[in-house]
């Protein structure tokens, strides 16, 4: 009974196949799994944000005096930076949609400068902390003696709560940078499949899954922001 | 080509990102008071969660999406706040945090 079943839907999909000319895609369902890739993403961060919290909450006097050595100014400026590239991406998507291809276009592009102006000041940021002596340590590096003399047990160590606050600044501004470069670069393939036209306002799938994307990491962005810059 | 049902429209975009330079603008501002540690990360944490709400709801589109697209956004942000709760609840009982 049970295998009867089984082989009639079997050939039910041969003969679906074989009858359907074109390509069945669900976009829907496209995108919701794309949601769930999304959570993936979620939880990464998310433990990063845990470790923080709770590191923070035994350390707050440590962390607000780090805190106080990052550049406010330059963090709200890449916020907005970040805010307006989403804004881009969203017009991207729009434009697209109402057939306006070359526009579309413009805003990608726009979205995909306006990401590594974000890296370039981020870029700026972390080598004034390495002039400064605080960079992300290896243990190899470490035994080599080419640790810092700051964050190495020694005469000049920073006190535990800084030291954590500093590799953590690292940790999650970095693994958000790392995003920033594969929205950047998955942008600029949308963008060479709108050039190709494999990616037309009749099938926006695609750019609207590397927006959904960049949106993600501009709210990452959106947290990381005060917990580094606002609360010293 | 074939006539697409929505012609381009910035005006809600443009109102979104408004809204969320301003927040950007007053989450600056409000981190100037003096108010204990405690408050300005709760103050800070509210503005951002308000920000990155807009841009789920509006930019992403969930506005637009099924009933199961906020289900899930649901249970993934319950998940993650049990396992904020789970953990401080086992350090502040340390008394480590």
């Amino acid at each position: 009974m049970q295998r009867s079943l089984l082989v009639s839907r079997w050939e039910v999909h041969v003969t679906d196949q074989a009858h359907t000319v074109e390509h069945h895609h669900d976009e829907e369902g496209t995108r919701l799994g794309f949601w769930l890739f999304l959570y993936t993403e979620l939880f990464l961060f998310g433990a990063f944000f845990l470790v923080y919290a709770v590191y923070r909450s035994a350390h707050v006097d440590e962390f607000k005096i780090a805190a106080e050595s990052l550049n406010t100014t330059l963090g709200a400026v890449n916020t907005i930076i970040l805010l307006t590239s989403s804004l881009t991406m969203v017009l991207s998507l729009d434009a697209l949609k109402s057939g306006a291809v070359k526009l579309a276009k413009i805003f990608l592009i726009t979205t995909i400068l306006l990401g590594l102006a974000f890296l370039v000041i981020k870029g700026f940021e972390w080598a004034a902390k390495f002039e400064h002596h605080l960079f992300l340590q290896t243990a190899s590096g470490i035994a080599a003696g080419e640790g810092s003399p700051l964050l190495t047990p020694g005469p000049e160590m920073l006190p535990n709560g800084q030291v954590l606050f500093f590799g953590l600044y690292f940790i999650m501004t970095g693994t958000h940078a790392l995003h920033i470069i594969i929205g950047g670069i998955w942008m600029g393939l949308v963008y060479y499949w709108i050039s190709k036209g494999s990616i037309t306002p009749d099938n926006t799938g695609v750019l609207e899954r590397s927006g959904l994307y960049w949106h993600l990491v501009d709210v990452i962005w959106i947290f990381l922001f005060p917990l580094y810059y606002l609360v010293a | 080509m074939t006539t697409h049902e929505k012609t381009f429209n910035p005006r809600l975009a443009l109102i979104i990102f408004a809204s969320l330079v301003t927040l950007t603008i007053l989450t600056v501002l409000l981190s100037g008071i003096n108010v204990s540690d405690g408050t300005a990360v709760i103050i800070a944490m509210l503005v951002a969660s308000l920000k990155a709400a807009l841009v789920l709801i509006f930019f992403m589109h969930l506005n637009h999406e099924p009933l199961i697209f906020k289900i899930f956004l649901g249970v993934a942000f319950f998940t993650l706040l049990v396992l904020f709760v789970l953990t401080f609840s086992d350090y502040v009982y340390r008394g480590i945090a």
